[in-house]
């Protein structure tokens, strides 16, 4: 999986998640901060994490959570542990 | 393994929406497995529906809510007064059989990833060693002054 089909992915499960939070569709962009720019809560960034976890097969430890900050953050934090993988 | 006392140890919840029986089974951070008798006695069956009894998804719902905060109350010690477990979402349950009056409705709640102490949960109800209910829930805590 190279890094679009990774930020793709990510892309549009965080578009889903926003739009379950009433997120105004035009605040999500690849650089937006999930909690600064579209508000979204601590919950929801569960969710991203064990979403991700799932889509990917991969295991991401708590530690990581300070990068789980926006679509491009999340991309590389995906794909140093699908790298880790194989 | 715990009696209805433990459980109200463990739930803030009382008659009549305390939807737990008894704990089949626990491991602390990991996995619930709770019983839930269903009576005709319950007062929902006289609405839901008359001359056929159902018991309404949305208990489903709840009484797997209640078995996910045993877990995470039990997890963590015990219920603590300022401490309030509140469910945050419920992702793609499907419900697939109805449960009926004496059935006994027994749900796994198994923690998918925990965030600080919020958790995402896996939940799987069956009657009879088939699956009844499933889906997903994601649970809160907070600290209240």
């Amino acid at each position: 999986m190279n890094q679009e089909e990774i930020k793709d992915t990510i892309r549009e499960l965080i578009t889903e998640i926003a739009e379950d939070m009433d997120v105004d569709e035009e605040s999500i962009t690849d650089d937006a901060s999930f909690v600064e720019d579209m508000g979204l809560d601590s919950m929801a960034l569960l969710e991203v994490l064990a979403t991700m976890e799932k889509k990917f097969g991969i295991s991401i430890p708590e530690s990581e959570f300070p990068n789980i900050t926006s679509i491009n953050k999340c991309t590389d934090t995906v794909q140093k542990y699908l790298s880790e993988k194989s | 393994m715990f009696n209805i006392k433990e459980i109200m140890e463990n739930v803030p919840h009382r008659y009549p929406f305390l939807l737990i029986d008894r704990i089949i089974d626990f491991k602390k951070d990991e996995y619930v497995t709770v019983l839930k008798n269903i009576s005709i006695n319950e007062a929902q069956f006289q609405g839901h529906f008359p001359g056929n009894p159902i018991f309404p998804g949305v208990y489903i719902i709840e009484n797997m809510a209640q078995a996910s905060c045993f877990l995470l109350a039990k997890s963590s010690g015990g219920l603590n007064q300022n401490t309030v477990y509140y469910l945050g979402k419920v992702n793609k349950i499907s419900f697939m059989k109805p449960v009926t009056p004496g059935d006994q409705l027994v749900t796994t709640i198994t923690v998918i990833k925990f965030l600080g102490r919020n958790a995402a949960v896996q939940a799987k109800s069956t009657v009879d060693g088939k699956t009844v209910a499933k889906g997903e829930l994601m649970f809160g805590v907070s600290e209240e002054s």
